[in-house]
């Protein structure tokens, strides 16, 4: 048995500890996915926080189908997608505010983890099926069968829309012309 | 026609195959399809040379006590171990049911429009829930009635209340706060039906059971009738295009035009998902304007 299942089995029998452990075994991939999903770190906590809330609010409802983590980061993607949709509609409750010290960080250190722009910006036009791809398979290095697996399509799916979210990235970001092959682009 | 072959330089960017094999493909492609491969190349040495995203300590802190403090708030009602534990309750006794009344609103034309919402939680509004599943119909077109005769004109787009576990907090601070808008919505109680509560979570089961008690409304008051083709409806195009609309269900809703006129606008719901509540909107059926929109 996983030591993911392990701890979920003990979370499900009562025990918030294991919840807890479960949280601080995966917060930095979730936190990790959203931020490119979301772009702004903000956002990416707020994701990151109803994330975690769902699990723990539904970890009865994984059905043990798949690991775990493919589980866990397909909620992160619908979660940032939910986040999405629902900034037109109305803001999510934020985080609370706190008097939390100055990021012991710099500035430029938190710069400097950032991505250069024009390839956040990049990144942040691509249609959500690719930029998923792209953030789940080439930024996290999951292999195409674990995003097959969370994204609930065929490993085929995944290299068509890794190869064209990597098209579309190159062509914004001047490394291809856009004027090559340009139906293969369109989204779907 | 592809001068190249996809899935070759989706492969020989990977680096997955064979390196003689891997040699010969590359020599065998076309000049565009070269250019391909340079440019899924770039792209991910470009993202493999990007730096981790990773929290920092602040970061780390806020979300662990962010996620404690949610998790308190809901861990008696919500963990899967208290609702395992609870004697599987269709309805939480806790709260209070959805609330369900026929606002008016007018657009810019001023007309009245008939309004499809819903809550839950709404205590000190809405009534027991031992009232819940017992509202008559009657009182629905009563209450329709009341608001068609009695609606004035206020800002259309201002707000109907959606699914919204808020939605009791929203009504008290509108009346705390004599915002007109709102005095309209959360008005008279007595213009205020329940429908059958959500559980505890809200997911698209509770929009099913919300909407069969919708339609049973529409029974006696031909309120609401389903439509089962939406695509052929001249609105649809509009409300597919509002992206925080993802629409699965629509009905005809009747509403009153600014001289009194019976009119017809279509509902569309929007089952919502894990984190996203879920709404109805209603567009006018000429103008294809959401006469009553979401709280924005």
């Amino acid at each position: 048995m996983s030591e993911d299942i392990e701890l979920l089995d003990r979370f499900l029998g009562g025990d918030q500890e294991a919840f807890n452990e479960l949280m601080r075994a995966h917060e930095d991939r979730v936190f990790a996915i959203a931020l490119r999903m979301m772009r702004d770190r903000d956002a990416a906590l707020d994701a990151a926080q109803e994330t975690f809330l769902t699990l723990y609010r539904k970890a009865d409802r994984f059905h043990r189908q798949s690991a775990f983590s493919t589980w866990l980061y397909r909620v992160t993607i619908n979660t940032c997608y939910d986040q999405l949709r629902k900034q037109k509609r109305r803001r999510a409750d934020p985080l609370p505010e706190t008097n939390d010290p100055v990021d012991p960080r710099s500035e430029d250190e938190l710069k400097g983890a950032e991505l250069r722009p024009d390839l956040a910006k990049a990144l942040a036009d691509l249609p959500d099926d690719f930029r998923t791809a792209v953030v789940l398979s080439d930024f996290e290095g999951n292999s195409l069968d674990t995003v097959a697996a969370i994204l609930e399509v065929p490993v085929g799916t995944v290299k068509s829309r890794l190869f064209r979210g990597r098209r579309l990235l190159a062509q914004k970001l001047g490394n291809l012309s856009t004027t090559s092959d340009p139906q293969r682009d369109e989204h779907g | 026609m592809d001068n190249y072959n996809p899935d070759l330089i989706f492969d020989l960017a990977a680096g997955t195959l064979p390196e003689a094999e891997a040699r010969a493909a590359e020599a065998s492609l076309s000049a565009e399809g070269r250019a391909e491969l340079q440019a899924q190349r770039a792209v991910l040495a470009a993202i493999a040379a990007a730096p981790p995203a990773q929290m920092t300590d602040i970061e780390r802190a806020r979300l662990h006590r962010s996620v404690t403090s949610a998790v308190a708030e809901t861990t008696r009602e919500l963990s899967p171990v208290a609702v395992a534990a609870r004697p599987a309750p269709a309805r939480r006794p806790s709260r209070a049911g959805i609330l369900v009344r026929w606002a008016s609103a007018a657009t810019a034309a001023a007309m009245l429009v008939g309004v499809v919402a819903v809550g839950s939680q709404l205590g000190g509004l809405g009534g027991s829930d031992d009232t819940a599943d017992t509202i008559a119909a009657s009182e629905v077109a009563a209450a329709t009635s009341t608001t068609a005769a009695g609606a004035g004109g206020t800002d259309a787009l201002s707000t109907a209340p959606e699914f919204n576990d808020n939605l009791a907090g929203a009504g008290d601070a509108a009346t705390e706060d004599g915002a007109v808008e709102d005095s309209d919505l959360f008005g008279a109680a007595d213009e205020l039906l329940e429908a059958p509560p959500l559980r505890e979570t809200q997911d698209k089961s509770d929009l099913e059971e919300v909407t069969a008690w919708l339609l049973d409304t529409r029974r006696e008051t031909r309120l609401l009738e389903p439509v089962d083709d939406l695509t052929t409806l001249p609105c649809y195009a509009v409300a597919v295009e509002d992206d925080d609309l993802n629409i699965e269900d629509g009905f005809l809703v009747d509403y009153f035009g600014a001289d009194g006129t019976p009119m017809q606008g279509i509902a569309y719901a929007d089952p919502g998902t894990d984190t996203v509540e879920p709404l109805i909107r209603v567009y006018d059926f000429l103008t294809c304007e959401p006469v009553v929109a979401s709280t924005d």
